[in-house]
């Protein structure tokens, strides 16, 4: 009996030994071959899949019109898969429509559609990663673009770009998703980040809109009255990333930059240090005290409760106050982040962002899939759903009447005014000289987060709490980039 | 022919499928994580190469390892001692009142019922500083001047992940202890108290060594559950403030998935399986001990 | 002896204010409106009893069907696992004495790995077996802590069956398969079902495996469905996530008193290893 239980294991074994020795050979030969092809731009991604389909769609591209649609009606069945991370009601809704619509223009075309929140998709795509199931196209933030992209699973949307002309995106944006002349994304929606306070309570108070940091610290030291109102709500859960993107508007403002070009943490430069120093007295000035544990939904509870009087954020505030106090809606305003001095050096931009998977069987269905996300009627209807939280990124829509004939928009010109300026002139967290992987350090392990909280929990000086956390930060970028 | 086979080696056929599953589900992570932990395996796409026990210096070498691992006995000690303490009274108490037992039975279950998604997420409601009930019933009653910090105070976000967990655990203790309380002989009792022996007495040489059997295998399957848990803290602080609750799974996690490094998340996993299968061995000896005094 | 009896009620009244408070507090909760969730916290009954967050829950997500598949797979998954187990089980006690001591602590063993960091390997072995995104992958990982969990607990059932009463029937002319499937099941049955229970509680909790095995949105449990509510939005959604909570819970509990008899009288069986 026991002889045979020992064969039995010896055997179960040696086969998952098997399976394993498989998956490892197998998977590190993949992306390097296809990071290979990504660097060469459009034409190599439909050599990862070839299938026949696309080779006619790749020779008929350069003389018809319109060969995306063309080979996506070609009229065998075709099957993708579509990640997205629009899991409220409104926007999930307009999914499921829209991709019905897409099916229905095309009968031989069908779309799969899984939801996921954006805190989990993160692990969706590390495990998709690891064994190398990921979905034809899928919504995506600037940081797991670019893991995705050094994992070597992106499709480059530069046949997209040559099909619908350079002009059809707004430049800054696509500027922005693109690495070594390969656009790795599509940006869908654009926001930035801005200051939002209430008018009210600034005037109740008699003050002025903080102009510098100093204005800024005196005002939220003298509207704090805890627990009734606070000054500027500072979350610092390390499950999330407030504090690093805070961080980044502060000091993009004064121009200073957290990863230097050559991909080195620098948060020891003494203008971020000043920023840390800024963020901890906003802090013990006028956050409520728990906030060290607060992630971003409940900081933008608190403002959204009408209980803190500065609030950083984009235009998604606006549907918040809306939705939450609607009689707060005509007593918030933003403004640009600024520096020291009052200087608006920088931005720190944000995009969601539509790609696709450089190992799908139809390459062409996938770009057609994306531009259908952007005819103008749709996609109008789109960014309505979240007014002012949502910005163009076609060049047409941002410039048409139709995008800006909604109440809230008009309601909140000044600010989505500035939002926009933010996404001309703004770069994303950490990627200040371009795409980097090492801007996932800021954004994924708390480090700035920890820092924050060292210096208002053990009054660490901020030299000191910089030094640890930018040895903290380069010990994860070299995981990242070794 | 199937039959006899069947028939004469009943019990290998038997057990085929589960060995099937245990070592497919347990020997190929093992034997991957090994293998990973040697090298630089990155889901970035690297190409992959050997890189010795430089993964286990890494780790062996940063001292927020230490801190989640002193983290990690410090919540499993507390959470445990108190399930284990808080389920024996319970399980006493449940077995001794005669009136209303399925109904106590089932109001102490309540905590299980709960997934653990709902349990952090219920009770970082009720212990919010802003709006939570606790702290507003508090601060209404003029017990405290200022709310208590519950998640965000380094000195009791520890205490309270803890206290939370024994509120979801003491129902497993406390049911599976009663259970062994109802096997002990009445007889024995009755004969313990005809020869004078006082009550403290008759817990320490009837009640204690017929529960600390199952008690025993209990702890071992708690410690393993409780060492390993990773969500009840992650949902809950994600380890502050500070590094306060890091514990050795969200350190393993913060190595492997948000930096897509399975060499150096995978040699963290294999020394907290050193780590604990140090401590199963240790336990099963006093087990082994117990068991031999119960049969004698 | 009265004041004992005294002191237990009084320390079962203060434990089922502990267990039973925080489900009130959200039974509550619930029923509060749109706005009062967030502006009314510190009294405890709402002042206008709302259905707002149930019909808002029920209309914007698929809660239900998300319940449904959770249902289905938790209850595959522990038909599956009890299969397994039993005969395993079964066959481990036959073999008795030092084999099963050891071969029960491998068992235990098993329970070691991390789930946090069996999740990625796992998800390669299912995508290998070409299993992914299918209920058989998700079964096989959720066999994962079913398999164990259930012989474990079972091998200290079977231990109650005495042998002589299956010697007896093998003389009469059963098979040795035969007098598992006609003598010892039955008569663990009550064991059989309590195990069964904690393998269904196990499965119906679990998350991370299925939040990355299955993708398809429709297919999703309600874990993942919970955590959909609770993370996919810019701000708390309280009340949605309060009318969840109470849909899951509530009926788990209702179960429970149904079943509270058996959890305790089947793992009676287990304590006299």
């Amino acid at each position: 009996m026991k002889k045979r239980i020992a064969i039995i294991l010896a055997l179960a074994v040696s086969a998952s030994a098997l399976t394993a020795g498989c998956g490892n050979s197998k998977k590190p030969a993949e992306p390097v071959s296809t990071s290979g092809g990504a660097g060469e731009a459009s034409g190599k991604s439909s050599e990862a899949a070839p299938s026949e389909g696309n080779r006619t769609g790749e020779e008929s591209q350069e003389k018809a019109g319109d060969p995306m649609a063309a080979v996506t009606d070609d009229g065998t069945e075709k099957t993708i898969t579509y990640w997205h991370t629009f899991t409220e009601g409104a926007r999930k809704d307009y999914i499921d429509q829209m991709v019905a619509d897409y099916m229905e223009a095309h009968p031989n075309v069908t779309v799969n559609v899984e939801v996921y929140p954006w805190n989990v998709f993160t692990q969706k795509w590390t495990a998709g990663l690891a064994a190398g199931a990921l979905p034809d196209v899928s919504s995506v933030n600037p940081d797991n673009l670019f893991a995705i992209q050094q994992a070597g699973a992106v499709l480059p949307m530069n046949p997209l770009i040559d099909a619908v002309g350079e002009d059809y995106f707004l430049k800054k944006p696509l500027d922005n998703f693109t690495y070594d002349e390969v656009i790795l994304g599509i940006p869908y929606y654009l926001h930035s980040y801005v200051m939002w306070y209430r008018k009210d309570v600034l005037k109740e108070k008699d003050l002025e809109v903080p102009k510098n940091w100093d204005e800024l610290l005196a005002a939220v030291k003298a509207i704090a009255d805890p627990p009734n109102q606070y000054g500027f709500t500072i979350a610092m859960s390390k499950n999330d990333q407030m504090c690093a993107q805070l961080l980044s508007c502060f000091a993009k403002a004064e121009g200073a930059a957290l990863i230097t070009e050559d991909n080195q943490g620098n948060l020891t430069d003494p203008k971020v240090v000043k920023a840390l120093q800024l963020m901890a007295d906003l802090y013990k000035a006028g956050s409520p005290e728990g906030s060290i544990n607060y992630g971003l939904s409940e900081q933008n509870d608190v403002f959204f409760q009408g209980k803190s009087t500065f609030a950083f954020g984009s235009g998604f505030h606006i549907n918040g106050v809306k939705q939450n106090s609607p009689e707060l809606l005509d007593k918030i305003a933003a403004v640009p982040f600024m520096g020291p001095e009052g200087e608006t050096l920088g931005d720190t931009a944000f995009v969601i962002g539509l790609m696709g998977w450089n190992q799908t069987e139809y390459p062409e269905t996938v770009y057609d899939f994306i531009r259908f996300h952007f005819e103008n009627e749709r996609y109008i209807e789109f960014l309505h759903l979240i007014p002012g939280g949502q910005l163009p990124a076609t060049t047409e829509v941002a410039n048409s009447e139709e995008f800006f004939d909604n109440d809230t928009i008009r309601q909140f010109q000044d600010e989505i005014q500035y939002i926009q300026q933010g996404i001309e002139k703004g770069t994303f967290i950490g990627m200040d000289f371009g795409l980097t992987p090492a801007a996932a350090a800021l954004t994924s392990q708390g480090i700035i987060e920890e820092c924050l909280q060292d210096m208002v929990l053990n009054n660490t000086p901020a030299e000191e709490a910089a030094k640890k956390a930018n040895e903290k930060l380069n010990a994860a970028i070299q995981i990242l980039m070794e | 022919m199937i039959k006899k086979f069947v028939n004469r080696h009943m019990c290998g056929v038997f057990i085929a499928p589960a060995c099937l599953v245990t070592v497919l589900l347990l020997a190929y992570p093992i034997c991957i994580s090994i293998f990973y932990s040697f090298t630089n395996k990155s889901l970035l796409g690297k190409p992959l190469k050997f890189v010795g026990l430089s993964n286990y210096q890494a780790v062996l070498s940063n001292p927020e390892f230490y801190q989640a691992l002193w983290n990690t006995i410090v919540y499993t000690v507390i959470s445990l001692s108190l399930q284990l303490l808080l389920g024996f009274l319970l399980a006493l108490a449940l077995n001794r009142i005669t009136r209303f037992q399925g109904l106590f039975r089932t109001l102490i279950l309540i905590p299980w019922a709960f997934p653990m998604i709902i349990v952090t997420f219920t009770w970082s409601y009720l212990l919010n500083d802003l709006y939570g009930i606790v702290n507003g019933k508090l601060l209404q009653w003029g017990l405290i001047a200022r709310p208590i910090q519950f998640l965000a105070d380094p000195r009791f976000a520890m205490i309270t992940v803890s206290l939370v967990n024994v509120w979801f655990g003491v129902p497993l203790f406390a049911v599976n202890i009663l259970a062994s309380l109802q096997t002990i002989p009445k007889d024995l009792y009755e004969a313990a108290q005809i020869d004078g022996a006082s009550a403290l007495m008759r817990f320490r040489f009837i009640t204690l060594p017929f529960v600390r059997v199952i008690a025993g295998l209990l702890i071992i399957l708690r410690t393993i559950w409780i060492f390993n848990s990773f969500d009840l803290i992650f949902l809950m602080t994600g380890g502050g403030p500070g590094t306060s609750t890091v514990t050795v799974p969200i350190f393993a996690y913060r190595m492997g998935w948000t930096l897509y490094s399975l060499g150096r998340s995978s040699a963290v996993t294999i020394l907290l399986l050193l780590f604990l299968a140090g401590a199963c061995f240790l336990y099963f000896r006093i087990l082994d001990r117990w068991e031999k005094e119960v049969s004698q | 002896m009265k004041k004992g009896l005294i002191a237990s009620y009084l320390i079962l009244i203060i434990a089922s204010i502990f267990a039973a408070g925080p489900l009130l507090i959200v039974i509550c909760a619930s029923f509060k409106g749109q706005y009062e969730i967030v502006s009314n916290t510190a009294s405890l009954l709402p002042k206008v009893f709302s259905l707002y967050w149930y019909r808002d829950l029920l209309e914007k997500t698929d809660f239900l069907i998300y319940v449904r598949n959770s249902l289905c797979y938790s209850l595959l998954s522990t038909i599956l696992g009890m299969v397994i187990s039993s005969l395993a089980a079964y066959a481990i006690t036959r073999l008795g004495g030092k084999k099963q001591k050891q071969l029960t602590r491998v068992i235990v063993m098993t329970y070691m790995f991390p789930p946090i960091l069996l999740a990625i390997p796992y998800f390669i072995l299912v995508s290998n077996l070409g299993l992914a995104n299918s209920l058989p992958g998700l079964l096989l990982a959720y066999m994962s802590f079913t398999v164990p969990f259930c012989t474990y607990l079972l091998v200290s059932y079977f231990r109650t069956v005495p042998v002589e009463i299956e010697d007896a029937a093998r003389i009469d002319g059963l098979t040795r398969p035969g007098v598992f499937l006609h003598i010892a099941l039955p008569l663990v049955a009550p064991g059989l079902v309590a195990t069964g229970i904690f393998a269904f509680i196990n499965a119906w909790n679990e998350f991370l495996y299925s939040l990355l095995i299955i993708s398809s949105g429709s297919r999703q449990t309600v874990s993942v469905g919970l955590y959909s509510i609770k993370g996919g939005m810019e701000t708390l959604q309280w009340g949605d996530m309060m009318a969840a909570s109470v849909l899951v819970v509530i009926p788990s509990i209702l179960f429970f008193s149904l079943i509270q008899k058996r959890i305790a009288g089947g793992l009676t069986a287990g304590a006299d290893r």
